[in-house]
């Protein structure tokens, strides 16, 4: 994702936050994918059910740790 | 224990917060990269409020 789409996303989502639609922003916001040492991060404390039952964009962590890296 | 939902909270504010942080130093971004942060921090307040008041 370019720096250009995720700051549309972020305005978008904003945007929607203001409106109060607050479950809409962030599911807006989980388009952008999360950082792969948070989402490691998240993987060692809160599991990788909730990485996958939440709904995380993980396409920058699969880049950077291999895919299968959330099951291990 | 920490509902997960808050857990989502916090992450998400992490996210953004960090996000925030880059584009603020990124030629053009600046102003996604201040809504980035300010929705991270009040996100990160949010659940802070919601667990501990």
């Amino acid at each position: 994702m370019s720096q250009e789409e995720e700051a549309a996303i972020i305005i978008k989502a904003h945007e929607l936050r203001k409106q109060g639609k607050s479950e809409e922003a962030e599911q807006v916001y989980k388009q952008i994918p999360l950082q792969p040492y948070l989402a490691k991060f998240a993987k060692e404390h809160f599991g990788a059910d909730f990485l996958i039952n939440y709904g995380w964009n993980l396409s920058e962590a699969d880049a950077e740790y291999g895919l299968g890296w959330l099951t291990k | 224990m920490v509902s997960a939902g808050l857990l989502n909270k916090i992450l998400l504010g992490a996210a953004r917060i960090d996000t925030g942080r880059k584009n603020l130093t990124a030629d053009g971004l600046e102003h996604a990269g201040r809504l980035s942060y300010e929705d991270g921090i009040s996100l990160s307040l949010e659940a802070f409020i919601r667990k501990w008041v």
